[in-house]
């Protein structure tokens, strides 16, 4: 299992707690984590995953340094937009931070076939009849495609350029792990921020599988049928309590628990017994210091695939088989499938719910418990069809 | 690290190369300057301004512990890792029963954008022929997660299955990564390391087009030439290594023969350019002095840095100037054996570890293969051009990423 975050138990305060003090968020819907959480009381379900793209928004008024757009992809603008809204949102900057000891942990998507738009001329003039590639006659006509078309593509770019506008210079990561990537991001930099490395980390994750290579290609793998994947960002700033108070910077929440679990059945093989899903959610809580009759909501990734969904539901059903049940919600009923976002945007959301008391009818899946607002302990867990699990335990403010 | 931290051992370790395609062919074809390198074999790249790579020979797929249905998710350079995770698993002796706690073993690797056969794919998108299987057939090859979890199934390993991408710096991160998840104590085992390979129409036509590659047609064999003179760029490798990091008392307690140690991470963002380093050597420094302090030496006590050295003028001279900000060029010596490997991408920084720490156990230093003429801008003393005999107890790594992102390791000899 992983990182247990806090020495100290949920009915304490430590210094060394570490805690959430901004969130930023892009996606279809719009900028900004009350835009989003709005719709679960004012918006339908979006049917596809055209609807979830992000398209009309303009980046350049949120982005510091606007040249950027024109270097990276799509998926990384919208990231980006999203790490500079959580800075804005948690009140650092390139002015306040100390760039040695602040962090940037990222949940990456992998490089897309669209990146190689670039080729496209050069690849016209060189295919054949068939559709094929000519090796050869690529070499000649190569040359014509953007000398940047590489770097276009790099999954680390939201890392390279979000460390260039904050001068965060410390320890990073960037994980390409797909559903569990945000957690990664999470749990690489409290173990950072543990071993006294750093103070502060930016941490979060982007997505953007709208496209068709991906669609066609997990179609035939059952994939997205009920919850179709989505384009979007989701970014925290994640410190030391210490730190926070520090600067005086408003609480979100404070992070418990966070680890990674597999089911080691290789691609595609989730098994929806899940054991080892219900194995971390116990070692989570474990870690966390909390039991499940403390738990006041879990937010589950719902992502549509049968065996994915199968699992999580066997997890909470064998977990809380002897205590009362919370509501368990999803995002993605009005999100869509956030992917490597997921598991950061949905603090936004429980942010939400515990303010007005209440989770939306909207985004309550399968036969749940009530919300009680006074359990402040709220679980979030990522499923992906590799069979590979995450689990956050958060305490909101 | 804090005084707590568990001691971590390497008690197992792999590789698949263009210097050999094991972990011990590997480290032999390096200290005998063996060099596979010449026109690319794996595409037609006639037409390319760079047209040779260091490439993996010979190669056959190790097929233990692979179902026909998991050996379709691997593409080239997980091929590479599958063999080099085998290889180092089984001198682990990980695979045999009983020796590990699943939920306290995890995965953790250095994962390349590279290799799948983007030439083909490339065609049939163009061809528009999306819904098809052949299409589906390529594209299961391309998620960067499936090596990890692939390489979870092989141990039976239920702790987390991690990738890392940031380029060049990949795999050593990934062993960072690893080293600490050991020393913190929230696993016993992981298996770390790397694999990539970029030598495709696609991906190699981009380093053509940033003028990364050396042009050194004429003469590849000394085209990778890391702090020379004349240098002009790197030579593309390909391949895989794979490293057992496992809590001293446990390899202890189950009798694994330990290999060598880890004792200090540094990981750093130079947040300067995404292709180069900052001038003044910006964070490899602070990288380097991470892992100094995180491993409790001085930098008089390490004898040996395999450093990045990727053959390029901008890189080597920066390198270079930050590792003599950091160590005294009369007592630690450095070499680059890219000069045997080529650039193994996101691979590199595992097979770099690998060798540093086989060059302690061995007590010898690698040599400067290629080196003709050091550039007077490298102020640092590099090896020989033939292996030498060292006295050490530590060696470095580095690894420097295009995004920014550095990386030093620290080998401790056993």
């Amino acid at each position: 299992m992983n990182t247990t975050m806090n020495k100290t138990n949920s009915q304490n305060s430590s210094a060394d707690d570490l805690v959430i003090t901004g969130l930023g968020m892009l996606t279809a819907n719009g900028l900004g984590t009350e835009t989003n959480t709005r719709l679960f009381s004012e918006a339908a379900s979006k049917k596809s995953s055209e609807e979830y793209k992000v398209v009309g928004f303009n980046p350049a008024p949120h982005l510091t340094d606007r040249k950027v757009i024109k270097a990276v992809s799509h998926r990384d603008v919208l990231g980006l937009v999203a790490m500079e809204d959580c800075l804005k949102n948690s009140g650092i900057s390139a002015q306040t931070i100390n760039p040695d000891r602040t962090g940037l942990y990222v949940g990456a998507p992998p490089s897309s076939y669209e990146d190689l738009h670039n080729y496209n001329d050069a690849a016209s003039a060189s295919v054949d009849a068939y559709g094929v590639l000519n090796e050869k006659a690529f070499g000649e006509h190569f040359r014509s495609a953007s000398p940047t078309t590489l770097l276009n593509g790099l999954p680390n770019n939201v890392l390279c350029y979000g460390a260039k506008t904050l001068d965060a210079r410390g320890p990073n990561s960037n994980y390409t792990t797909m559903e569990t990537s945000s957690h990664m991001a999470v749990m690489g930099a409290s173990r950072a921020l543990r071993l006294g490395r750093i103070d502060c980390a930016v941490v979060g994750g982007y997505t953007a599988h709208s496209n068709k290579e991906f669609i066609s290609s997990m179609k035939q793998r059952g994939y997205g049928d009920a919850t179709p994947v989505a384009e979007g960002a989701a970014f925290a700033t994640l410190e030391t309590r210490a730190n926070a108070e520090k600067r005086g910077a408003k609480i979100v929440c404070k992070v418990l628990a966070c680890a990674a679990a597999s089911d080691a059945a290789g691609p595609f093989q989730t098994n929806s017994a899940s054991p080892a899903l219900t194995d971390l959610i116990k070692q989570t809580m474990a870690n966390a210091k909390v039991q499940a009759c403390d738990v006041g909501v879990i937010m589950t990734s719902a992502s549509g695939l049968k065996s994915a969904d199968q699992a999580e539901q066997t997890a909470v059903n064998t977990v809380w088989s002897s205590a009362e049940k919370p509501v368990v919600a999803a995002t993605a009923t009005r999100w869509g499938n956030l992917m490597e976002a997921g598991g950061i945007a949905e603090i936004g959301f429980l942010s939400d719910c515990y303010a007005k008391k209440s989770v939306p009818e909207s985004s309550i899946v399968g036969t749940t418990g009530k919300f009680n607002p006074e359990k402040r302990t709220a679980m979030i867990v990522r499923t992906s069809p590799w069979g590979e699990y995450s689990c956050m335990i958060v305490e909101m403010c | 690290m804090g005084t707590n931290k568990k001691r971590v051992v390497i008690t197992g370790m792999g590789a698949v190369s263009p210097a050999g395609n094991t972990m011990s062919e590997t480290w032999n074809g390096i200290i005998e300057g063996k060099k596979n390198v010449g026109p690319v074999e794996i595409f037609d790249a006639e037409k390319f301004s760079t047209n040779f790579a260091y490439q993996v020979k010979d190669f056959k797929l190790n097929r233990q512990g692979l179902t026909d249905e998991d050996a379709k998710f691997l593409n080239r350079s997980s091929e590479f890792a599958w063999n080099a995770a085998i290889e180092a698993a089984t001198q682990s002796k990980i695979l045999d029963k009983g020796q590990t706690n699943p939920v306290r073993t995890a995965v953790c690797l250095g994962v390349g954008v590279g290799s799948t056969p983007l030439a083909w794919h490339h065609g049939v998108y163009m061809a528009d022929k999306l819904e098809g299987d052949e299409f589906v057939k390529v594209h299961r090859k391309n998620f960067p997660n499936t090596l990890s979890n692939l390489v979870a199934k092989l141990l039976g390993a239920k702790g987390a299955t991690s990738t890392i991408h940031t380029a060049c710096a990949s795999s050593g991160q990934a062993l960072g990564e690893a080293y600490e998840m050991v020393a913190n104590g929230e696993y016993e085992v992981v298996m770390t390391g790397g694999a990539d390979s970029m030598i495709n129409p696609f991906q190699m036509a981009g380093f053509c087009l940033l003028g990364a590659l050396s042009s050194r047609v004429s003469d590849p064999k000394s085209a990778s030439r890391p702090f020379d003179s004349e240098r002009d760029g790197f030579v593309l490798g390909e391949g895989a290594c794979m490293l057992v990091f496992e809590e001293y008392e446990h390899a202890k307690a189950r009798g694994a023969t330990i290999l060598g140690e880890i004792v200090g991470y540094g990981v750093t963002e130079s947040a300067y350019r995404i292709t180069d380093l900052h001038p003044e050597g910006r964070g490899v420094i602070e990288s380097m002095q991470m892992a100094l302090s995180d491993a409790h030496i001085k930098p008089e006590e390490v004898g040996y840095i395999n450093a990045h050295g990727t053959s390029t003028l901008l890189n080597d001279k920066i390198e270079s100037l930050a590792i003599s900000k950091v160590f005294d060029k009369t007592r630690t010596k450095v070499s680059s054996t890219k000069s045997t490997t080529g650039h193994l991408i996101s691979a590199a920084g595992a097979i770099e570890f690998a060798v540093a720490m086989l060059s302690l156990k061995h007590q010898v230093y690698p040599p400067s293969t290629n080196l003709k003429v050091q550039d007077p801008g490298c102020d640092v003393t590099l090896t020989p051009g033939t292996p030498t005999p060292m006295k050490s107890n530590y060696a470095l790594s580095n690894s420097v990423g295009f995004g920014g992102s550095n990386t030093s390791l620290i080998a401790k000899r056993v």
